[in-house]
């Protein structure tokens, strides 16, 4: 077989593949934004409408008061502060104590590593709903209740953080701590200026995970905050669901709003985790 | 390690006696120091907090010493977040009840006992329909004060009985008028309904027991084993055996008000709110008629209505009744009906609301009160209207369903059971 | 419990012998203290709190008596709890589907070159940034059985279709369906980054090699992933396990819905029992009862990953 024929093939292989790459990818992608495409259409609804039966895909009547709705019936601005504040908050905040804790778990011996882990496992298998009533009473004592702090505290440490940046730390090639600590580096140096670059995309993976949890939260700061003016935008868009009726058009225009800054954050984080890991840059 | 929680937790379950003692401070003053008073107002419907804080700034305009703070939690997380304040002792001092939760609230001591400053005020409620009075009184005492109420109307589709030439539902009908015209109007082919027999305990079981002359609970046992009581059931799951009204799996898909508002179901029962959707489309306000509910074997409809409750742990028992008290009274009433949102309870202060919708008979919400029968509730209702649904369910889903009185009956033993448990506690 | 944080660094080396530890790092207590005193205040001492009180008569607001496990043999009586069980088991098997799916629009959306990748990318966040309630409003309009676009579509081809979640025999599998819609694109930000970690270098020596896309799928990405399949499996059958909201979304609703017993997981007869029924001692049974499931399964996977996860 001569070069030339071995690279075309190769070619139409590839040719062939992007097309059926393609029509994965769109199909993924239609049944991915599906919900979200509904979700703009009954924003420019009126309430009956949304209603009615059977159901319309586009509005009767394109209604932009919705959006005016939203400022109207929610300290819309005061909300979305709050979650932006909480949100940063909790990532930075996890980012930084499950950074630490993971590279412990993957790389350090010590007594009762098995235990600790296996400890730090079994806050994952907890259901949030059970630990709403302890929790609650803990903020109370400490005078939290509705307040910022209350939302973000139990937010700032996370088992599922530590593990998933645990297994990140455990494909990292060993001898790359080693050339340093012969260097005569501290563990924390290694830690810091080694080890953490080399997790870069696991670390924006898990602030962008984060984010999405923290913005989404619903129970938790339904129950810790109860005034407007302390609730995330989550808990405030709640307040348009009424006992039978929803006025489901102002708040998924309130919802649309509330996603745009998720969306930028994503934006800006995806170069990170999207960026592939070359050894070769920071072997030194 | 975190004495903080531990002592709170502690504080907190000791602070809750079984039955709690008549909070007695008394005194010209709301503060043992003078100083301000600040009450928080659970709540969870949105729609009302614009009459709910003109109310409070009347009331404020009478104690400028006591603030009011409104808070709202939306209702499917109001009970929970309730339950969890109680016990964690951040709940509001004033806050709403139905009565489904008022016995259970009531027995484990977490509401203020109102009986005696009611008496001590001249207070006599009797401005409020007598038995939503009594839905809020527990062992002998008042707990609760009523703010609004709601019965169930019949809400009609005008175009389809003039489609079917038929006359329109009026205070004459009866059950066989309702299945007579319900197999005129149904029509497969563009999936029109007759009328709906949701399993709704409020719109339609209740009222179709109580028209029958059957009952719910009565001296601590369930009445889902009375001939009359299934005979109301019966009415229900036969006329969707008939296939006349939607079955429990098409309503749970969609809801009868949506199949009402989209021209789906020529008459189905709705709370006083349920006018608001179809008030609100033009083309559905024009179609829409309401009329008292038909009569069984004689009339009925359920009557149910909120009230307002003062938290056991208040640091401020005499400001919180003195809001509650407010709140029962004319003007409160007059407030809540001019904004259209809800039926006030205070006899003689529901025109507003029914002028807010001149074209709908809302009147026959009002109409049916002399003969409503309470909303049913012990300590555990809401245990057992749980089982309402799970039991019942079988019966609900058309031909081949299980048989109703088979359901019924398994319903009351069960049912009996809970009850059982809460005499005994 | 042994082994549950394998060396994995050396578990190559020491497969076979009993693995002794050469050196101990006292700085490791520094570096777990932040998140672990956390951990410990907020969620540990919480729920070892509330473990006690499972053994409690414990009505809605406090007032407890010691009832020993009258609370655990209580659930075991129930008939609901053994059929959600069962819902939960189905639910968990379902959603492990998820991860193939996950897998494999990381591995497309990672191909070098490929056109609009951005765009692929942030339409396959998109799932993040909906409004949960708006999700689950769609899918029940697809599912609805008498209006939905599913049975409009089926109907096409002659099929019957029905009321998806409202009849007891397909309520649970369509839901089912959403969570692995929902979970799809948690995973792939997880697997994407999983993929990105894998360093360039072994990609480009296996292409010296003349390796094809799909060996250097199955010799390199595949198992430099087993770290991250691992995670990612782990977390779905605790996250599947613990299913709630779409349960309470799509099948609990104020009239009643004949598939609710049909479709109702643990959690959310833990959630009926705590704040419904208020009847907190029988809840709190169940949720420990749910751990237990939930450790053991864990605990499983632990002990087979030897035999599948590759660390460097």
């Amino acid at each position: 077989m001569s070069e030339t024929v071995l690279r075309s093939r190769s070619a139409r292989g590839s040719r062939l593949g992007s097309v059926v790459t393609h029509a994965v990818l769109v199909a993924g992608a239609v049944a991915m934004i599906g919900p979200f495409v509904w979700q703009v259409l009954t924003a420019f609804k009126s309430q009956p409408e949304t209603a009615s039966v059977p159901p319309t895909l586009l509005p009767r009547e394109w209604l932009w008061s919705n959006f005016s709705d939203v400022f109207a019936t929610l300290p819309f601005g005061q909300q979305l502060v709050n979650s932006l504040i909480v949100a940063a908050a909790v990532t930075v905040g996890q980012l930084a104590f499950c950074s630490l804790g993971a590279y412990a778990f993957a790389r350090l011996e010590f007594r009762g590593r098995e235990l600790l882990f296996a400890l730090f496992l079994s806050v994952l298998m907890v259901p949030k709903q059970l630990l709403v009533l302890p929790q609650y009473q803990i903020m109370s004592g400490l005078g939290l209740l509705n307040s910022l702090p209350a939302l973000i505290l139990p937010g700032l440490f996370s088992a599922f953080g530590t593990f998933l940046l645990r297994q990140f730390f455990a494909t990292i090639p060993k001898d790359f701590e080693e050339a340093a600590l012969l260097d005569g580096a501290g563990r924390f140096r290694i830690f810091f200026s080694v080890m953490l670059p080399l997790v870069k995309p696991a670390l924006a993976a898990l602030a962008v995970i984060t984010v999405m949890h923290s913005w989404n939260d619903l129970l938790w700061p339904l129950v810790v905050n109860t005034d407007p003016a302390s609730m995330p935008i989550s808990a405030g868009l709640t307040s348009l669901q009424g006992q039978e009726w929803t006025n489901y058009p102002v708040l998924m225009a309130g919802a649309l709003m509330a996603s745009i800054p998720m969306l930028l954050a994503y934006l800006a984080l995806q170069r990170q985790f999207v960026q592939g890991i070359a050894l070769s840059g920071t072997k030194g | 390690m975190t004495p903080v929680p531990r002592r709170t937790l502690l504080r907190s379950l000791a602070a809750i006696p079984l039955v709690a003692g008549c909070a007695g401070s008394s005194g010209p003053a709301f503060l043992p120091n003078g100083g301000r008073a600040r009450i928080g107002y659970g709540m969870w419907d949105k729609d009302q907090v614009p009459a709910m804080q003109e109310v409070i700034d009347e009331f404020r305009r009478e104690h400028p010493d006591v603030d009011v703070e409104i808070q709202l939690t939306p209702f499917a997380t109001y009970w929970p977040r309730l339950q969890t304040a109680i016990v964690g002792g951040g709940a509001p001092d004033v806050f709403w009840m139905n009565a489904p939760n008022i016995a259970m609230y009531a027995r484990y001591g977490t509401l203020l006992p109102l009986s005696d400053r009611l008496r001590r005020d001249g207070v006599t409620l009797a401005e409020h329909p007598r038995n939503l009075v009594e839905l809020y009184r527990y062992s002998g005492e008042q707990f609760g004060v009523p703010k609004d109420f709601d019965t169930i109307s019949l809400f009609y589709n005008r175009e389809l009985f003039d489609r079917a030439r038929i006359p329109y539902p009026d205070e004459t009908w009866t059950w066989q008028h309702v299945l007579d015209a319900a197999a005129e109007v149904r029509d497969p082919a563009s999936a029109v309904f007759g009328f709906s027999a949701a399993l709704d305990r409020q719109r339609d079981l209740y009222p179709a027991i109580f028209q029958n002359g059957g009952w719910v609970l009565r001296d601590g046992r369930s009445g889902f084993a009375d001939e009359a009581t299934i005979g109301g059931l019966r009415h229900l799951t036969g006329a969707i055996d008939r296939d006349l009204a939607p079955n429990a799996m098409a309503n749970a898909d969609t809801r009868s008000r949506e199949l009402f508002q989209g021209g789906k179901l020529a008459m189905y029962n709705g709370l006083p709110n349920d006018s608001n959707d179809p008030y609100e489309d033009p083309a559905v306000r024009a179609r829409t008629g309401l009329a008292v509910l038909p009569r069984g074997v004689q009339q009925g409809t359920v009557i149910h209505g909120l009230a307002n409750v003062v938290n056991a742990r208040t640091p401020y028992p005499d400001a919180a009744y003195e809001l509650v008290k407010f709140m029962a009274g004319r003007l409160a009433g007059e407030i809540q009906g001019r904004s259209g949102t809800i039926l006030p309870s205070f006899a003689g202060t529901q025109q507003a609301f029914l002028d807010a919708k001149p074209e709908f008979r809302m009147q026959s919400f009002i109409d049916q009160v002399p003969y409503a029968t309470a909303y049913p509730a012990s300590v555990n209702t809401m245990t057992w209207e749980r089982m309402q649904l799970q039991i019942l369910g079988p019966s609900w889903v058309g031909p081949g369903g299980r048989p109703i009185e088979v359901s019924a009956r398994l319903l009351a033993g069960d049912m009996d059971v809970v009850l059982a448990k809460e005499s005994a506690v | 419990m042994t082994q549950l944080a394998t060396r994995p660094a050396q578990q190559h080396a020491d497969a076979r012998r009993p693995s002794r530890p050469r050196r101990r790092h006292h700085s490791a207590y520094l570096f777990i203290a932040p998140v672990g005193l956390g951990l410990l205040v907020f969620y540990l001492y919480p729920a070892v709190s509330t473990f006690a009180l499972s053994f409690t008569a414990w009505g809605p607001f406090g007032g407890n008596t010691f009832t020993g496990i009258a609370n655990y043999v209580g659930v075991f009586k129930l008939e609901t709890f053994w059929s959600a069980l069962g819902n939960t088991l189905l639910y968990m098997l379902i959603g492990l589907l998820t991860l193939p799916f996950a897998i494999l629009f990381a591995v497309l959306l990672n191909r070098e070159g490929l056109h609009g990748v951005t765009v692929y990318r942030a339409l396959y966040f998109i799932p993040f940034i909906t409004l949960p309630v708006a999700s689950g409003l769609v899918w029940k309009w697809l599912y609805n059985g008498d209006f939905g676009l599913l049975n409009q579509f089926l109907g096409i081809f002659g099929i019957p279709g029905t009321y998806w979640v409202s009849n007891p025999t397909t309520a649970l599998f369509a839901i089912g369906v959403v969570q692995v819609w929902s979970q799809i694109g948690y995973y792939l930000v997880i697997f994407i980054a999983g993929i990105k970690a894998v360093p360039k270098e072994y990609w480009e020596a296996a292409e010296i090699d003349g390796a094809n896309g799909w060996q250097r799928f199955w010799r390199i990405t595949l198992p430099m992933l087993t770290p991250t399949i691992f995670f990612c499996t782990i977390i779905n059958v605790i996250a599947t396990l613990q299913i709630f909201d779409l349960v309470y979304v799509m099948s609990a609703s104020a009239t009643a819905n004949p598939a609710f017993s049909a479709s109702q997981s643990i959690v959310s007869l833990f959630y009926e029992k705590a704040f419904v029924e208020a009847d907190k001692g029988t809840a709190t049974a169940l949720a420990f009862l749910l751990m237990l499931l939930i450790g053991a399964l864990t605990f499983v996977q632990f002990r087979l990953q030897r035999r599948w996860v590759h660390y460097v």
